[in-house]
């Protein structure tokens, strides 16, 4: 099994290289939202009870995150052009366990979201941004940005193989990608939010990773939080996985 | 031989309504080139990926080299290859990529992908596009480039849907050598085919399917055998009521004749018999019919084909269902348009 989805890993990946637009298409609007948003709220620093003194500081863990949601809703794209072409019938018909077809395509949107991610950061950095905690932080960042990136995928996945349509699929990360940013600690620390928008964060799996990536940033390592992002990642991994693979052979209908 | 595929009963229903396999019963032994012949919509495509573990089955059995489909279906991939009736290949990648990612899919070992690759680049005459990108292929090159990928590890039993749907006569000329070439050594090929031509000098074995029932099953020679030796074909002339009644009075008569073995409505004006000897029935036919004052119009004589077989065992010419088919389907396009 690992083998097969290193060889699919392999194809996505050169695949991702022929156009590497792909990179830098959903890179957009987060580069839009570091270099404006960060400008226009950076006052909220000022307000009394705000974690850092740099909205910077604060909002690149948001940015972050978005960057992840973005890039990993477009990951069941790939799997419908596959449906369209006829390719994922023969990888069906061959002796390939179901989770190596997703694997390969997944660890490949974990490249691409490291990638994209990186260059966030860069960004913020010459932004003036500050990682507290140095290179092993920034290399954390990216770990749980690209874990973060792979089980959401899964999600992108599911809706992708259920409604066979790209146009659905993409809608779906439109739609979500907002709602899910504004309603987490993202932009703006739960207890500056009213009381329903709080409970509502408390439930959303991107806070958790905001909060872990954050904590990377301007904290020195709080392990309770970095725990607790991947103790989330975990959960939404297993479910959008599983439930990829449930709908791979659901397709044999 | 031992049969490497066999079916029981195997029933298919999408939806819970449309009942597209309809409890049919076959088998093919080791080795064999088993045909499965029918038009647009009789089942054969619901059949072959019943059969690669690509559907499930609503009911019935259904068995490959002894694996069960819904039981093991891992064990039969190992050693199937199938292509479909439309292309699936990857055009973001280049003809030799696509054929090593399929050797390495099926754990070949590395030496031996890379001499499958070139070899059946160079059997399929892709050797020289093999760098490039499969997208820029011809629609014939990307054919033969997705037949290429389900051979790379010699799979033991092949199926293909409509393999030569498309391909221009010397590539389709070709791919009937290769396949006869690997069939020689060993391999079982379960085809379905539109083309008669295909069917009898390819298959051993032919199953004719319609409406998701098998109608008839044999050897090519023995059901063309079936039907009598010629196929007479007789136009009556006038309008299509006069013909209609005409043709009823011509058939009663005809049926009575000692060498004719079947009589069958081609359309309002046109009746098609099966008979023995037709050289010498010829004249019979022809004075019977001037008795009953039935006016005549060209008469065609030919020996049996499996278009006749066809006719026979569903009423309909193959090739003109699907000639209606198209013309129905290009007024719906224009409807659109």
């Amino acid at each position: 099994m690992i083998r097969e989805s290193y060889y699919l890993f392999g194809r996505a990946l050169k695949k991702l290289a022929r156009t590497p637009v792909m990179i830098f298409f959903s890179l957009f609007m987060p580069l839009l939202w570091i270099l404006l948003f960060s400008q226009l709220f950076r006052r909220l620093a000022d307000l009394p009870g705000f974690p850092t003194q740099s909205y910077l500081d604060y909002f690149t863990a948001g940015v972050v995150t978005m960057t992840v949601l973005t890039s990993a809703f477009q990951s069941g794209m790939a799997i419908v052009l596959d449906i369209e072409s006829g390719f994922l019938d023969k990888l069906l018909v061959a002796p390939v366990h179901r989770l190596s077809i997703l694997l390969g395509r997944l660890l490949t949107d974990g490249v691409r979201i490291i990638i994209q991610a990186s260059i966030i950061i860069g960004v913020a950095l010459l932004m003036g941004a500050h990682i507290k905690n140095g290179f092993l932080g920034y290399l954390l960042i990216l770990f749980i940005a690209a874990s973060f990136g792979i089980a959401w995928a899964g999600i992108s996945n599911i809706v992708a193989i259920a409604t066979k349509n790209s146009e659905v699929t993409m809608m779906l990360g439109m739609l979500l990608t907002f709602p899910l940013l504004f309603m987490s600690t993202a932009l703006m620390p739960l207890s500056f939010q009213p009381d329903w928008m709080e409970q509502v964060s408390k439930f959303n799996p991107a806070s958790y990773v905001v909060d872990g990536i954050r904590s990377l940033m301007i904290a020195n390592y709080d392990w309770s939080l970095i725990g607790k992002a991947f103790l989330v990642v975990g959960i939404v991994a297993f479910f959008s996985l599983s439930g990829s693979v449930v709908m791979l052979r659901h397709l044999r209908k | 031989m031992n049969n490497i595929i066999a079916v029981e009963n195997l029933t298919k229903i999408y939806n819970g309504q449309v009942k597209a396999v309809d409890n049919i019963s076959f088998s093919v032994k080791e080795g064999e080139v088993f045909g499965f012949l029918g038009p647009n919509g009789a089942g054969k495509t619901t059949t072959i990926k019943v059969l690669t573990t690509l559907l499930r089955k609503t009911s019935g059995k259904a068995f490959v080299s002894s694996y069960e489909v819904d039981h093991n279906p891992m064990a039969i991939r190992r050693i199937i290859g199938y292509t479909a009736q439309d292309i699936e290949i990857d055009g973001d990648m280049t003809g030799r990529e696509n054929l090593v990612l399929a050797g390495r899919l099926y754990r070949l070992p590395r030496k031996k992908v890379k001499a499958r690759t070139e070899e059946l680049l160079e059997v399929m005459g892709l050797t020289d596009a093999a760098g490039r990108l499969a997208g820029t292929y011809s629609g014939g090159m990307r054919k033969r480039l997705d037949l290429a990928t389900v051979l790379v590890h010699e799979p033991q039993v092949l199926f293909l849907d409509e393999p030569t749907t498309g391909l221009d006569p010397q590539s389709r000329f070709a791919l009937w050598q290769y396949l006869e070439k690997i069939n020689k050594e060993g391999a079982t090929i379960f085809l379905t085919t539109q083309y008669m031509e295909e069917a009898d000098r390819l298959c051993q074995k032919l199953a004719i399917i319609d409406l998701g029932k098998i109608v008839a099953e044999g050897e090519p020679k023995k059901l063309k055998a079936e039907i009598g030796g010629d196929t007479v074909t007789i136009e009556i002339k006038g309008e299509v009521e006069t013909a209609k009644s005409y043709q009823a009075k011509a058939r009663a008569a005809l049926e009575k004749v000692t060498d004719v073995s079947a009589v069958k409505p081609l359309d309002d004006n046109r009746v098609v018999l099966y008979v023995k000897n037709g050289g010498l029935v010829i004249p019979e036919i022809i004075s019977l019919l001037n008795n009953l004052n039935i006016p005549l119009g060209p008469l065609s004589f030919s020996e049996s084909t499996l278009d006749d077989v066809f006719l026979k065992y569903t009423g309909r010419e193959l090739r003109v269902e699907e000639e209606k088919r198209k013309s129905r389907m290009q007024k719906i396009m224009r409807g659109r348009a």
